[in-house]
């Protein structure tokens, strides 16, 4: 599977430009994490490649035919997660996996099987999903997305709710089965992407900030990450970017991102969260 | 994946839906409120156990499935599933796929609600139970509409996208077809179809013929609202208008929709069962021609085809001195097609105008030569009521166990064409059906033909012509010196014997010979006492006739005589009009109440004959209530402030004219002529002189006058005013 996005932009009734001569290239295999912040463009982007939303200017081709003319070929290969979905509250958790597994045309009901069990809702298959917790409801939403192996899964802040257990393992999940596919994974925690992510891509403001590698991301920010010590009432030196701020016994130490470090900082290794947020605050001085 | 597999996972995802069972179980509730709460206005069993719970479960289940598909849309909206679902297929698919579910799902509940209502109607109804009525009244009245609903809810919350907006314009419709502006209108009232009555003795196809073809109406027009709903499905986060034109480009959708509402409002406008006359009844038929051809004879042979409820009919005219050239009208039922005009086997060129006066539209032919001696008019169609009696159902039917019709529906008016005095009539009916021509049955012999029908033959004197058939049994015997046939329907027999009603027609009319003296009619071989079918409310009466609508015989109402009061009293006074009244121009009502002898003293002697049967005692509540209806008038505002009833709009005071009128011939003037009885020595005195008027006037083609009465009683108008 191969999609294109091509000078995508994206302006909302409102006036509100989500996206901006947008150019991505995805072919399987490729686990991709989107990161951005609120209002980045992050979730118009997946709901412009599900065909939930019809581009301003632009196209999407996938495998180099434009995706709204196959809108049908390209559902029938689509596993989506959305940021905020809803579900039949009267189904069990097997009854309402099964009504998504005949919708997109899964007659084996060992594929169900599979997805429950993968999800950790085995047990569960027979509670009515009115009865499930927020945590729980969101494994069914990442159940029924998985379900018949889709080509393309696109998975909206799919770790919300999950506890750090069980996020775990679905990151682990999500790798495993990024293996022949593409899986476009959107969210804000940067650790999920640093630990599963092949690629990633930096949205700010309708634009790409950045796609390709997180290493090559962190290579960006080599030299413009440093730490020192600081006492309380010091201010932060102009042009840096506070990261974190951790009081140890000498006083605080401070993580800090810029251009130009200041001298007194000790250069340190970048991290994935790192180079995003420098990316970002590199965007914003572009702009 | 096919769209039938999503349509098998949806039907199966409703069925697990709680609200669906509710509205199943609240569907298949509702039609026992129909016992109670009748909604036909007369007692036919068929109609208080099969019209009235199918009637109630149609609209409440049109309800209950109506507010079903606005929660199942409401939620899929609201909740977000649709967006896990619409990731998976076209939300147009689905948009079909859970309109086939629910009505499927109302279908299987449907049939569900016919099956368990019919053990007990069959015990309700024992003889009376009739499958076919039974399931076509559930297939026809109920089914459809239900499914009208859903369409209508389905395409409103497709369109409107809130619950609250697509409820309240969902209500609307329902108001409307409940609303005084449709009451009468047999086509507008999608939720609610017009259904008087059902009847026991002859077949209810009439309702059921209108209620078939408006819920096919509806279907079209709902059904092309629904497909042009799935436009204004929200798509792309769009609004409705950007929705509308993405979706504009599946051309199938919007010319599907199109050719549905135009399918829809073609059936309206061509509808066959009323006629596109004026509102207002009238009687004046224009005249087109200056051209007259004296007629030696005419022969029309009808065939009434009680299958499609149509008539086909051939008309001879033979003209033994020469018929002449020109122009000819002939006026027709509007809802027959001529066929062709042909004279000496030459076809005549004929022109089928828009003009429609009273029960008939008119048609031009011409005639190019002179000397012309057979006219034939070929005619075939489905004969419509009258638009100004619409409401009342009151037109012509045809059948497979009754065939009423008459004026226009049976004998055109030509223009032109000078008639003899009499025509042979053909008819060619099945062979379950007895003629009743003119309330007459010795007119007409028959013989036997090889396909199951029977030819009738007859020669006609009377150029109005009603046609009666039907199955009828046919029970002779004699009363106060005259011959009587009691003409019922074959359903009704055993009802008719157990409750003894020809004994009880013959006991009145031994009661008002005794006392007015022998019938006027008398003379002719015999009296006929026709049964007709539940479309007449009440009855009329004329020249040795009597015609009751069928629920006079009810047997609701003859098990339970205080109930009954009513039929009884119209049961009697159609006989009693026989000596009063009744003298052919009864179908007329002059505005200045000349007839108000008919029905003034056929009230009172139909008090008399109760007086005579139960007593003073049950006689002086039927005088109460006279007077009750007599007060309320005098109480009137405008009765007594009559400058302020002038400055009524019309309509008002129309209706006004129209309830003094009744409370005068059928209250009043009971009262002045009970205030007569005492002013000239009592009942016996009364009947001295009135037998004498009653032999006077009766046949003389004279109407019999409130001062003909006063002369006759020797009495002012003073004398017997109520004040």
């Amino acid at each position: 599977m191969k999609i294109e996005v091509n000078k995508i932009s994206k302006v909302y009734p409102s006036g509100k430009q989500a996206l901006q001569d947008i150019n991505i290239q995805m072919e399987s295999p490729n686990l991709i994490g989107i990161l951005g912040p609120n209002g980045a463009g992050k979730t118009t982007l997946m709901k412009l490649l599900i065909a939930g939303l019809t581009p301003t200017k632009g196209e999407i081709l996938l495998n180099r035919k434009k995706l709204l003319s196959q809108e049908k070929e390209m559902k029938s290969q689509l596993g989506y997660l959305p940021q905020n979905f809803g579900l039949f509250d009267e189904l069990t958790v097997w009854q309402f996996v099964d009504y998504m597994a005949a919708l997109k045309g899964i007659q084996d009901k060992q594929a169900i099987e599979t997805v429950l069990t993968q999800v950790n809702l085995w047990e569960q298959r027979k509670t009515r999903i009115r009865r499930l917790s927020g945590g729980m409801r969101q494994r069914v939403g990442i159940a029924q997305a998985l379900l018949g192996n889709p080509q393309l899964i696109i998975l909206d802040e799919p770790t919300v709710g999950l506890d750090p257990e069980e996020r775990v393992k679905f990151r682990n999940l999500f790798s495993e089965i990024a293996q022949d596919k593409i899986v476009l994974l959107s969210t804000h925690i940067v650790e999920d992407v640093q630990s599963i992510c092949n690629r990633v891509l930096v949205l700010n403001n309708g634009r790409v900030l950045f796609d390709g590698e997180p290493a090559d991301l962190i290579a960006q920010t080599t030299g413009h990450v440093g730490v020192f010590t600081s006492q309380i009432g010091d201010p932060v030196p102009e042009g840096c970017q506070v990261v974190s701020k951790v009081n140890t016994a000498k006083g605080i130490q401070i993580r800090i991102f810029a251009n130009e470090l200041p001298d007194f900082a000790e250069t340190a290794e970048p991290t994935l969260e790192d180079a995003y947020l420098y990316c970002i605050e590199k965007g914003a001085e572009a702009l | 994946m096919t769209t039938f597999a999503y349509y098998r996972v949806e039907l199966k995802r409703l069925a697990l839906s709680r609200f669906t069972w509710i509205a199943a179980l609240l569907s298949l509730l509702a039609p026992l409120f129909g016992y109670w709460m009748p909604i036909t206005f007369t007692s036919t069993l068929t109609g208080l156990y099969i019209a009235n719970p199918v009637l109630m479960g149609t609209i409440a289940g049109a309800l209950i499935w109506a507010v079903l598909t606005l929660i199942e849309s409401n939620r899929i909206h609201r909740a977000g599933t649709g967006m896990l679902i619409d990731a998976v297929t076209s939300p147009i698919s689905m948009a079909w796929v859970r309109l086939a579910a629910i009505l499927t799902f109302a279908a299987g509940v449907w049939l569900v609600c016919l099956l368990v209502y019919m053990p007990y109607t069959i015990f309700a109804l024992g003889s009376f139970f009739n499958l076919f009525l039974y399931v076509i009244s559930f297939l026809v009245l109920m089914l459809p509409t239900w499914w009208i609903a859903i369409l209508l809810a389905s395409a409103l919350s497709q369109i409107a996208r809130r619950i609250e907006l697509a409820g309240l314009i969902f209500a609307g419709f329902v108001i409307f077809s409940f609303s005084p502006f449709v009451t009468d209108d047999y086509f507008f009232r999608w939720i609610n179809p017009i259904v008087w009555t059902f009847s026991d003795g002859f077949s209810s196809l009439f309702f059921l013929r209108i209620a078939f073809y408006t819920r096919l109406m509806w279907l079209a027009l709902a059904g092309g609202l629904w497909v042009f709903s799935l436009l204004c499905i929200r798509r792309y986060q769009k609004n409705l208008f950007g929705s509308f034109l993405r979706s504009m480009r599946k051309v199938y959708l919007p010319i599907g929709a199109g050719v549905l509402i135009v399918a829809g409002s073609l059936l309206w406008i061509y509808q066959p069962f009323v006629d596109h006359g004026p509102e207002e009844f009238g009687w004046d038929f224009s005249v087109n021609t200056s051209v007259y051809s004296m007629i030696s004879d005419v022969t029309y042979r009808f065939t009434p085809r009680p299958a499609t409820g149509r008539l086909h009919g051939v008309i001879e005219y033979t003209s033994t001195v020469g018929g002449r050239r020109g122009t000819y009208d002939i006026w027709f039922n509007p809802g027959y097609r001529i066929i062709s005009i042909t004279y000496d086997g030459q076809p005549a060129e004929f022109h089928t105008t828009d003009e429609i006066i009273a029960d008939a539209r008119r048609t031009d032919f011409i005639i190019t030569e002179n000397d012309w001696e057979i006219l034939i008019v070929e005619f075939e169609g489905f004969p419509t009521i009258i638009r100004a009696f619409a409401p009342s159902g009151w037109g012509q039917e045809i059948n497979n166990t009754n065939i009423t019709l008459s004026n226009h529906s049976t004998i055109p008016r030509v223009e032109g064409l000078i008639m003899p005095e009499s025509f042979n009539l053909e008819l060619t009916l099945p062979d379950n059906m007895i003629p009743v021509i003119n309330h007459r049955l010795d007119l007409m012999d028959y013989e036997v033909v090889d396909d199951g029908t029977k030819l009738w033959t007859g020669r006609i004197r009377d150029w109005f012509l009603r046609i009666n058939a039907g199955d009828y049994i046919v029970e002779s015997f004699e009363a106060a010196g005259m011959d009587v046939d009691f003409i019922f329907s074959q359903a009704y027999a055993q009802i008719m014997y157990d409750f003894e009603i020809p004994q009880a027609i013959a006991e009145v009319l031994d009661f008002f010979t005794e006392r007015l003296g022998r019938l006027h009619w008398a003379h002719l071989p015999s009296l006929s006492m026709l049964q007709s079918t539940a479309l007449m409310f009440g009855g009329i009466a004329g020249p040795g006739f009597v015609e009751w609508g069928e629920f006079i015989f009810t047997q609701r109402d003859l098990d339970n005589p205080l109930q009954g009061t009513n039929t009884m009293e119209v049961f009697i006074h159609e006989m009693v009009h026989m000596w009063w009244g009744g003298l052919g121009v009864m179908a007329g009502w002059p505005e200045d109440g000349d007839l108000w002898s008919d029905e003034g003293l056929t009230v009172y002697y139909t008090y008399r004959f109760f007086y005579y049967k139960f007593g003073a005692e049950y006689a002086g509540r039927i005088v109460d209530a006279w007077q009750a209806a007599v007060d309320i008038q005098n109480r009137c505002f405008y009765s007594r402030n009559p400058n302020y009833f002038e400055r009524l709009p019309e309509r008002y005071r129309a209706q006004i004219n129209m309830r003094n009128r009744s409370t005068n011939l059928y209250a009043r003037m009971p009262l002045m002529i009970l205030r007569a009885e005492e002013l000239v020595g009592g009942q016996e005195a009364m009947d001295e002189l009135m037998s004498q008027v009653q032999w006077q006037f009766a046949g003389s083609g004279r109407f019999f006058t409130l001062q003909d009465f006063l002369d006759a009683v020797g009495l002012t108008e003073e004398d017997i005013s109520l004040g």
